[in-house]
């Protein structure tokens, strides 16, 4: 059965572009719900990513899973959302995907707008500097 | 009253102290204790009314779309509509803005669990949201959680807030949970930003009555009343401070200002009928008193307090008036009010001389209620001072086995005895009253001197 849903519920999501993920079916049952929605908010996912489990592990998801994710969520998230964090994604020109809460958005996007613009200055001064080899060898004078 | 041959100055000074205290406790020995009730300080809650009210935190610039819908929502009250797109979202993906507003809405909806929790979450978030504070705050002080709700407004105020209701609930808290000096200053405080509203200036005044501050209170009272004198609260309160200050005479004319605007509080119209008492204004006195039994269905209890009254001013016509008054609603009593009322006519026949019917009375009370302490020890004064001293002694008996009359019940023998010439049996009834009463101390004195009285009549027969 599940073979069925899963490629549906993947596309719509993806149709959706909240996340492309799927889920490890055995966490349905797991008792660490709180370092699911951990790992969740360190790894920049938005914690919509839920709505996954829901609606794939169905009836088998603990009662207080979801309480025990957000808990979970809320810690990684005041860890993810910080200017170090913000500039480390930019640097490795990673998409920002606004998962920071409003109250933590803006030492995020800041550390994240520097470091987009560190790496917008260094991809135009490795264009300048191929500009100007191809300058380099276009004028050349011919031997 | 008392009469003994020999050393008899000092024995009838004694039994006069004595009996007077015990066997009339009832009527002579209470002191007065005037009472007045005013109304206690309140606390208001505010109305919520929207998104885009006052408030500390702004939300995301994603959330404007949301809000613009949840205004037209809340404007045409519909919160349910609002919550449910409140709802649709995690709590982490609203701004603390949003999510404060998700809890004033469970808030209103008194849905209080869901808005403290909210709350807590959103402080989690923001702990310096003054607003939140405040709200919070409010919440624990509608769900009886004073101590909560007085850490939330404190921190309210420690983050700046300048609000006229958070400086006035602080101070109801500080007057209910602290002392009434920690009241003064918030209530003061809300009373520069909101001089005009009336709860915090009663608020004020119950601080400084309650801390005793009188000549501020009465200031600060004056000044309400030429603002409001038609408010029987304040008026009470002009009565409560002047009685504070055992000024009875204004507390009175305060009361009966209080009586005239409409005030109908039994006990404050007992009161003020006391005190017409205690300033001999009889009539009027009186009056309020008729006007109380008329009023009520038969309170008993009260209604025996006004007789004592009457009896201890002399006004046995007026109280024999009020016992015809209430004669018709006697049958409805219950055996025990119907033998107590029984004393208070026979009590009041006989002082009027009419001794008969008071006699009639007495064995009428006994008759209801035959386990009815102060009609035995009445009966037999009565009959004592008849020289029925056989019957006398029969009902002093009969009290004597009723613990809380026994007291009363020994001396009263004692005394009777000692009108008998009977030395030896008061003297085995005093030993009697001191060796199971010792706070008696005085009665050492007399047993000492009626055993000397004895020792001088054996020898003068001897």
């Amino acid at each position: 059965m599940y073979k069925l849903i899963i490629p549906l519920v993947a596309l719509g999501l993806t149709a959706c572009n909240s996340t492309s993920d799927t889920v490890n079916l055995a966490q349905c049952t797991n008792n660490n719900w709180a370092d699911v929605g951990y790992e969740t908010a360190l790894s920049g996912k938005s914690v919509r990513f839920f709505n996954t489990y829901e609606e794939q592990c169905g009836e088998k998801l603990a009662v207080d899973a979801k309480s025990h994710y957000l808990d979970g969520f809320t810690s990684g998230i005041k860890e993810y959302c910080t200017y170090d964090n913000g500039y480390k994604l930019a640097s490795k020109a990673l998409p920002n995907k606004n998962t920071c809460p409003f109250e933590l958005r803006t030492q995020f996007e800041k550390g994240y707008k520097m470091a987009a613009l560190v790496l917008k200055e260094q991809k135009a001064n490795l264009k300048k500097m191929q500009d100007q080899q191809e300058a380099n060898k276009r004028y050349q004078p011919a031997k | 009253m008392f009469k003994i041959n020999k050393n008899k100055v000092l024995l009838s000074s004694f039994f006069a102290l004595i009996c007077s205290s015990y066997v009339f406790a009832s009527n002579t020995s209470e002191k007065l204790a005037f009472n007045i009730k005013v109304a206690k300080p309140t606390f208001v809650l505010p109305q919520f009314s929207g998104p885009y009210r006052e408030r500390e935190a702004s939300i995301a610039p994603d959330e404007y779309e949301s809000a613009e819908k949840l205004r037209a929502l809340l404007e045409n009250e519909n919160q349910y509509e609002a919550l449910k797109v409140l709802e649709s979202f995690y709590d982490i993906e609203l701004s603390p803005a949003m999510l404060t507003l998700k809890a004033q809405i469970y808030f209103s909806m008194q849905k209080y669990d869901k808005a403290e929790a909210l709350y807590l979450k959103v402080l989690a978030r923001k702990p310096q949201l003054v607003r939140v504070h405040r709200d919070l705050g409010q919440l624990y002080l509608l769900q009886e959680k004073p101590k909560k709700a007085q850490k939330h407004f404190s921190k309210a105020l420690s983050l700046g807030s300048n609000e006229a209701i958070v400086h006035g609930q602080l101070a109801y808290l500080n007057l209910t949970l602290n002392s009434p000096f920690s009241a003064i200053s918030e209530y003061q405080q809300a009373m520069a930003l909101q001089p005009n509203e009336i709860q915090w200036q009663q608020g004020l005044f119950s601080a400084l009555s309650q801390a005793k501050m009188y000549p501020t209170a009465h200031a600060l009272l004056a000044e309400m009343l030429v603002k409001n004198p038609n408010e029987i609260d304040l008026w009470l309160n002009k009565a409560v401070l002047s009685l504070n200050q055992n000024n009875n005479k204004e507390a009175l004319i305060s009361l009966e200002m209080a009586i005239l605007l409409g005030d109908k509080d039994d006990g404050n119209l007992k009161t003020a009928a006391q005190l017409h008492l205690q300033l001999q204004s009889y009539d009027r006195a009186f009056e309020l008193i008729s006007r109380h039994v008329e009023k009520n269905s038969l309170n008993t209890h009260t209604l025996n307090e006004y007789l004592t009254w009457l009896d201890q001013v002399e006004m046995w016509q007026e109280a024999s008036d009020l016992l015809k008054e209430i004669e018709p609603k006697i049958k409805g009593l219950s055996a025990k009010e119907q033998s107590m009322l029984f004393v208070q006519t026979a009590n009041i026949n006989s002082k009027r001389r009419k001794f008969n019917i008071a006699e009639d009375y007495y064995k009428k009370a006994l008759d209801s209620d035959p386990s009815n302490g102060d009609a035995l020890l009445k009966y037999a004064l009565f009959s004592s001072d008849k020289k029925a001293h056989i019957q006398a002694e029969l009902l002093y008996i009969r009290a004597e086995s009723i613990p809380e009359f026994e007291k009363q019940a020994l001396l009263g023998k004692a005394q009777l005895y000692l009108n008998m010439q009977n030395h030896a049996g008061a003297l085995v009834q005093l030993q009697k009253a001191y060796s199971r009463y010792p706070e008696l101390a005085a009665l050492s004195e007399q047993i000492k001197v009626i055993q000397n009285i004895i020792r001088l009549k054996n020898k003068n027969q001897a």
